[in-house]
């Protein structure tokens, strides 16, 4: 009551014979006067739960609420939003309620109370009556508050607030972010809107780009613009990257492995004769090193026999010869050209790995020919099964998201023909629930659940059968209830399948929303099995096996749930230890992916720690997973500590082929693009979540719940479902005519600064570079002069810079 | 007809053409045959839904006036493959790969057999005892009787060729346990039990035993009733028994075989010379028929016959009273990895060592200075290129070289022609340690045993450059040991052999394998 002046103090006591008085006196000017004095005195009255402020602010309406000062306008404030509950409950108007909220919104936004605006609107679910009431001075603290409040929100007001805060960035301008909030909206018409909001080709060009990152495809008219957003030139600006970083030097797989440094040597015999499980380790390694980079030095060789693409065997061989398009990834055309040779090889695997590697090297970048599609559609019909599967792979790969409908068209027809292998029918699902995804696309819905309902109980049993199940889940990829039916029709399939479905597709639709009620269903999910297993045993251990593969889903749908925010990520790695503890099979198998996952290319010290722990489980098959999941967490870091655990590993594990090829595999992972890229699904300042990057790592960590029977058996092409989560974490500023240019910028740790007063900074610790800079996780850079003017809010993957007209000169 | 300029994106160019719509798509290809050169038939042009076919109707594709179109393809022959085939160790079976796999295999420990387990590792070093067991099997396979009147010690021997066969076709560590079987049934010691366990044994009896056994199976099938043991593991002593007490008593002169030479480890026994030298100068107590009574005579033994493997025994086990135990002497003792025993020599096999042993020492000393010398003209090349430093460098090498060559000759001239024609025996008497068998521990009946055995050269390069081509230190090229502890096999430093020296309870030698450096 500090802000009450003192003779309202006084009559306090005298509180209820006063408003025994209000009744008794005539209706009029001085019963409203009394009816104010009231108003403030019920604030002292507050504990009686009758909302007397609240009642008589409403008999005496005012104009000027604010003359009671703040306390007084926060304490209305709270009984609206108790008043509006309880009518809610009775089904009575609160028209009123809505008028006096609408009249304490601008005084609240006027006295840098944005976040007790924000949530009076929230609890009386008009967030959408916002955006007037904002000017430029107070939408920024507005639509941060906001934005960082949509994890914590249940729907749907989080995709009211995403939707109002979108409205008010664009309205004040702020194109960026508000290109931003329309793609977490995934709505093409909001970012439609966005683009015809300005006519400055230059920040369409900036919305471009942005859009490019999250693979989003539009057709725009500009062909500059839609060159930008076809993501043609990023081969060229990671190699500018590259060359001024000075590490264009292509490296071996010796260069990653140090194997001089590791404890055990095998004796003078070491090398004598080539394993072709560790040639193969090494075709990806060298693969995933010098990813983008164009160059390398077993593959891309002037003499082709030489090339160690013949270092392979079968299967390995199709891995291989991918792997130079991984090499040349984003470069289609040189690509393409390099690849073109092996199209004629009489080697059939080669032949596959050629097509497989048309579609990775299309991965995230647009051709105006379409090249992949022009020259993988002939295969998809071939009667040989790996020319076939890369096909299919391939047109995933390089079509991820763009909801190609002649895609649709050539795969649709694999799915729903019974007689095709579940092999060939499930890659056929995940590839275009990879090009779907997020999409409710409802033709292919229709397509999968068909199949799963068709199929006799031995394809359905079929261990490719997972991916078809994926397939489903993509297309609803961050939906949320959109999911709702699909769920409901799966649970009349008795076969296990439509149960790991189930799991599959409500995992995916709530991707990266926090959603605690969701964590909590998955948690209940994986503690069912302690009371139903004794009675299992019986059976064999291969039904067991995809019997209890709902679990395996759950647990990496914590990851992929919780991912999308921190605090919830953190508990979820608690949760993980427990059920390390108390899980068994596909449980304990997929926890070193989740919490791989929820940590993807973030090497947090006490996550890798824990995996190196696991990676010496007495079940092989969780220190492989662990260990794959180690390079995932330090995925194109560099990380010196994590080289060196896998290097223990790799001498730990020098007799065991299979942890050994994955211990290769992690460290040609850590060692991503030599340090230059990531594998994180988020991306400007960890707002969005690209359901691209997601699904592809999906579709590897489904595929490692059982890892002995794809990965490592002879599927291990699947690795290259990575591909689409490949992004460089660079920062180039490039000037008006896309040129890369440099500027100084700081770069350091982001700091939370929702709700906080004046101008905090952005940054701490932050160092001086000039651009071209790697962004590590977390970090967030910011133009250390005004020389320029960047024309997005995130200084993060490919920026264009003005020169700033009103740059204050200096004496 | 309609002709309009398109864009050829081809491999980074562009080229400019102009394309006849009415033409069908085969011109086109002709078109870029002659602009790059690509066989028209491996052209790949991308065009809207699909590819550029021959028969494509240009019309049909909608093309606008200087629209660029990709074309795939290379010039030139298609890429080779190798011509053979790459072998991947998946594709080999066992034996290939342990006929491919230099690193030897262990054995598996079946209970407090470690001692057997670094004997057989040992015995192994010398390959001439495998030849010769391969060589046994003809001859006995029809002298049944000859074997049974051995009791079963052929058996012991032909499990022992067995055993070394199968060790060659194996990548994993070898479980003995034919050879275990027949070796307690031949030696009932081997298979006395304690608390429902098998007894460890002490490996110099094991050593002893089987050696014995195999000796006198070999000489029975051998056609010159002299076996792999007597010609290569036994030498002679020349042995002269004298009375200390009396000068009447005749000094009984004499011969003996042995099979080792053994370490007696005394409060003032530093080095291996010490042990050996006081082993072979002995009192003993003993009846002197001049004095009628038991009085102290000196026995002295000199070698009078080198073998080609020398076995050293540490007699490091003695019988402790006040504690029941075979017990050890923990003392530091210091061997060489080089042997000189010539002063152990009677006086003629001396005169005829020492000479070879000499030029052996001076030969050697050339090559090294010789490897210097090289070493000095690369450094000097590396320096500065005056040609005729260079010349003279690699003119003193080539002086070097024939000096070598002579020194190499006069070596071979050197040696006693008596001692070339005994086939086994030493010719230097200059000896380089191959092999240790080592013992961890307090007592005989407790510890550890592992075997140590020297790389070749051959071996020890290839590990050296590897090191070095790891890009280690090239630290000095000290040669490498393998280690044998049970079924583990690796490669271990030269300085863990000098630190088995004793001195404390960790692995200190019991037996030592010295092999005769040849001329």
């Amino acid at each position: 009551m500090t802000a009450v002046p003192k003779p309202l103090k006084f009559l306090r006591p005298h509180y209820p014979d006063l408003t025994a008085l209000y009744d008794k006196w005539p209706v009029g000017e001085l019963q409203n006067a009394l009816a104010d004095v009231l108003s403030v005195l019920g604030m002292t009255y507050a504990d009686n739960n009758k909302r007397d402020s609240l009642r008589y602010r409403l008999l005496a309406p005012s104009d000027e609420i604010g003359n009671w000062g703040h306390e007084y306008v926060r304490h209305l404030a709270l009984e609206i939003g108790e008043e509006h509950n309880v009518r809610v409950e009775k089904e009575e108007s609160f028209d009123e309620l809505m008028g006096l909220a609408l009249q304490i919104v601008p005084f609240f936004l006027k006295h840098n109370a944005e976040a007790d605006a924000v949530d009076l609107l929230l609890e009386l679910e008009a967030i959408e009556k916002l955006p007037p009431f904002v000017d430029k001075d107070t939408y920024a603290r507005v639509c941060l508050y906001m934005v960082s409040c949509v994890n914590l929100l249940p729907p749907p007001d989080d995709m009211a607030f995403l939707r109002t805060a979108y409205e008010i960035y664009l309205s004040q301008g702020k194109l960026t972010q508000a290109m931003a909030l329309a793609i977490r909206l995934d709505d093409h018409e909001s970012m439609r809107a966005v683009f015809s909001a300005t006519d400055d080709v230059l920040v369409h060009k900036q919305l471009a780009f942005i859009l490019a990152r999250q693979q989003i495809w539009l057709s725009l008219e500009n062909e500059e613009v839609q060159e930008c957003l076809s993501n043609s030139r990023l081969s060229e600006y990671f190699l500018f990257l590259a060359k001024e970083l000075n590490i264009m030097d292509p490296k071996v797989p010796e260069d990653i492995y140090k194997s001089h440094l590791e404890h055990t040597r095998g004796g003078p015999d070491a090398g004598q004769v080539d394993s072709a499980k560790q040639n193969l380790a090494s075709s990806f390694v060298n693969s995933f090193v010098n990813a983008g980079f164009g160059k390398d030095k077993l593959m891309i060789v002037d003499d082709e026999a030489s090339s160690w693409v013949y270092k392979n065997k079968d299967a390995g061989m199709l891995s291989a010869t991918a792997g130079i398009a991984q090499i040349l990834l984003w470069n289609v055309e040189q690509g393409l050209q390099d690849l073109d040779k092996y199209m004629y090889s009489s080697e059939e695997y080669i032949k596959a790995g050629s097509l497989l590697g048309i579609g990775i090297v299309n991965a995230s970048v647009h051709d105006e020919s379409d090249p992949a599609l022009a020259l993988l559609s002939e295969y998809v019909e071939n009667r040989s099964v790996p020319l076939r599967i890369s096909a299919i792979i391939g047109l995933g790969l390089s079509y991820a998201g763009s909801q190609r409908q002649d895609v649709f068209n050539l795969l649709q027809p694999l799915i729903a023909d019974t007689s095709f292998s579940m092999q060939i029918a499930s890659l056929a699902a995940l590839s275009l629930g990879l090009v779907f995804v997020g999409s409710c696309n409802a033709d292919i819905t229709e397509v999968i659940l068909q199949t799963l309902m068709e199929r006799d109980e031995t394809q359905l049993s079929d261990k490719w059968g997972r991916f078809m199940s994926l397939g489903l889940g993509l297309l609803y990829m961050g939906k949320q209830d959109a999911a709702d039916v699909i769920i409901e029709t799966l649970k009349a399939i008795e076969h296990p399948i439509g149960r790991n479905t189930n799991v599959l597709v409500d995992i995916c639709s709530y991707a990266g929303t926090g959603n605690v009620l969701k964590i909590q269903n998955l948690l209940h999910l994986c503690s069912e099995r302690a009371e139903s297993e004794p009675p299992k045993e019986g059976e064999n251990a291969s039904s067991q096996k995809t019997d209890d593969l709902y679990q395996g889903y759950a647990v990496l749908g914590l990851a992929i749930i919780a991912m999308g925010e921190d605090i919830g990520s953190e508990m979820v790695l608690r949760q993980f230890g427990h059920l390390m503890h108390y899980g068994e099979g596909s449980i304990r198998r997929a926890v070193p992916l989740a919490m791989g996952l929820i940590s993807a290319s973030n090497p947090q010290m006490k996550v890798f720690d824990t995996l190196s722990r696991y990676s010496h489980d007495s079940d092989l098959d969780v220190a492989v997973n662990a260990i794959f999941s180690m390079g995932l967490v330090g995925a194109g870091t560099n990380n010196a500590r994590l080289a060196q655990l896998l290097r223990q590993l790799a001498s730990y594990y020098s007799k065991e082929a299979n942890s050994l090829f994955m211990v290769r595999i992690a460290q040609g992972l850590v060692h991503l693009g030599k340090g230059t890229m990531t594998l994180s699904p988020f991306h400007t300042e960890r707002q969005i979540l690209s359901s691209v990057s997601l699904a592809g790592m999906l579709a590897v960590l489904v595929s490692l719940i059982d890892a002995s029977s794809f990965v490592l058996d002879t599927a291990h092409y699947l690795l290259y479902f990575l591909t689409p989560s490949i992004h460089p974490r660079f920062l180039i500023t490039l000037d008006t005519d896309l040129k890369p240019i440099q500027v100084n910028v700081r770069v350091g740790q982001a700091v939370d600064t929702v709700g906080q007063a004046g101008k905090p900074k952005t940054i701490t610790g932050w160092v001086t570079h000039s651009t071209p800079v790697l962004l590590g996780h977390g970090e967030r850079a910011e133009l250390e002069d005004d020389e320029y003017v960047a024309l997005t809010s995130t200084l993060e993957g490919l920026v264009i810079l003005k020169k700033n007209e009103n740059k204050v000169e200096e004496e | 007809m309609t002709v309009i300029p398109i864009v050829i994106r081809h491999s980074g160019k562009k080229y400019d053409v102009e394309v006849d719509l009415d033409e069908p798509g085969e011109v086109l290809k002709f078109q870029l045959y002659s602009l790059t050169g690509v066989d028209p038939d491996r052209q790949k042009i991308l065009v809207k839904g699909g590819q550029l076919k021959n028969d494509t109707d240009l019309n049909t594709l909608g093309l606008k006036p200087n629209q660029t179109l990709m074309m795939l393809g290379t010039a030139g022959d298609l890429p080779k493959e190798p011509a053979t085939k790459m072998t991947f160790v998946e594709d080999m079976t066992d034996q290939q790969l342990a006929q491919t796999s230099k690193t030897p295999i262990g054995l598996v420990n079946l209970g407090n057999t470690c001692y057997l387990n670094s004997t057989l590792q040992c015995l192994r070093l010398m390959p001439e005892l495998s030849e010769e067991l391969n060589k046994f099997e003809t001859s006995t396979s029809g002298a049944v009787a000859a074997s049974i009147s051995l009791g079963g010690r052929s058996t012991l021997t032909k499990s022992l060729r067995d055993l070394y066969h199968d060790m060659k076709l194996q990548t994993n560590a070898y479980f003995p346990l034919p050879f275990l079987q027949t070796l307690r049934l031949v030696f009932p010691q081997f298979a006395e039990q304690e608390e429902g366990r098998y007894k460890q044994q002490d490996a110099e009896e094991a050593w002893s035993q089987i050696l014995s056994v195999v000796n006198a199976s070999l000489k029975q099938s051998s056609p010159t009733a002299q076996s792999f043991v007597d010609k290569y593991m036994t030498g002679t002593f020349s042995t002269s028994m004298k009375c200390l007490e009396s000068d009447v008593e005749p000094v009984v002169m004499g011969s003996e075989q042995f099979l080792k030479l053994d370490c007696h480890i005394t409060g003032e026994t530093n080095f291996l010379k010490n042990g050996l030298m006081a082993s072979l100068k002995e009192t003993i107590e003993k009846n002197s028929e001049v004095l009628g009574r038991n009085a102290q005579f000196q026995l002295e033994k000199k070698i009078t016959r080198l073998p080609k493997y020398l076995t050293v025994h540490f007699m490091r086990f003695y019988w402790r009273r006040d504690t029941g135990k075979k017990s050890k002497i923990l003392r530091k003792v210091t061997f060489p990895f080089e042997l000189d025993v010539s002063d152990l020599c009677e006086d003629e096999l001396r005169g005829k060592l020492i000479n070879v042993r000499d030029k052996v020492r001076e030969l050697r000393k050339a090559k090294e200075e010789n490897v210097r010398a090289a070493k000095r003209a690369r450094t000097i090349l590396a320096a500065d290129d005056v040609s005729e430093d260079v010349g003279a460098g690699a003119s003193a090498g080539e002086k070097k070289e024939d000096e070598i060559a002579k020194l190499q000759a006069e070596v071979e001239a050197a040696v006693d022609p008596g001692l070339k024609t005994d086939e086994g025996s030493s010719v230097t008497g200059l000896y380089e340690l191959i092999g240790v068998i080592s013992h961890q521990g307090k007592s005989a009946d407790s510890g550890h045993y592992q075997c140590w055995s020297k790389l070749d050269a051959a071996e020890s390069a290839s590990a050296a450059t590897e090191a070095r081509a790891m890009g280690t230190a090239a630290q000095k090229e000290e040669p490498k040991w393998w280690r044998f502890n049970d079924d583990k096999v690796s490669i271990v430093d030269q300085t863990k052999i000098e630190a088995m020296a004793g001195g404390g309870e960790s692995d200190s030698a019991l037996i030592l394998l010295y092999r005769s450096i040849e001329v």
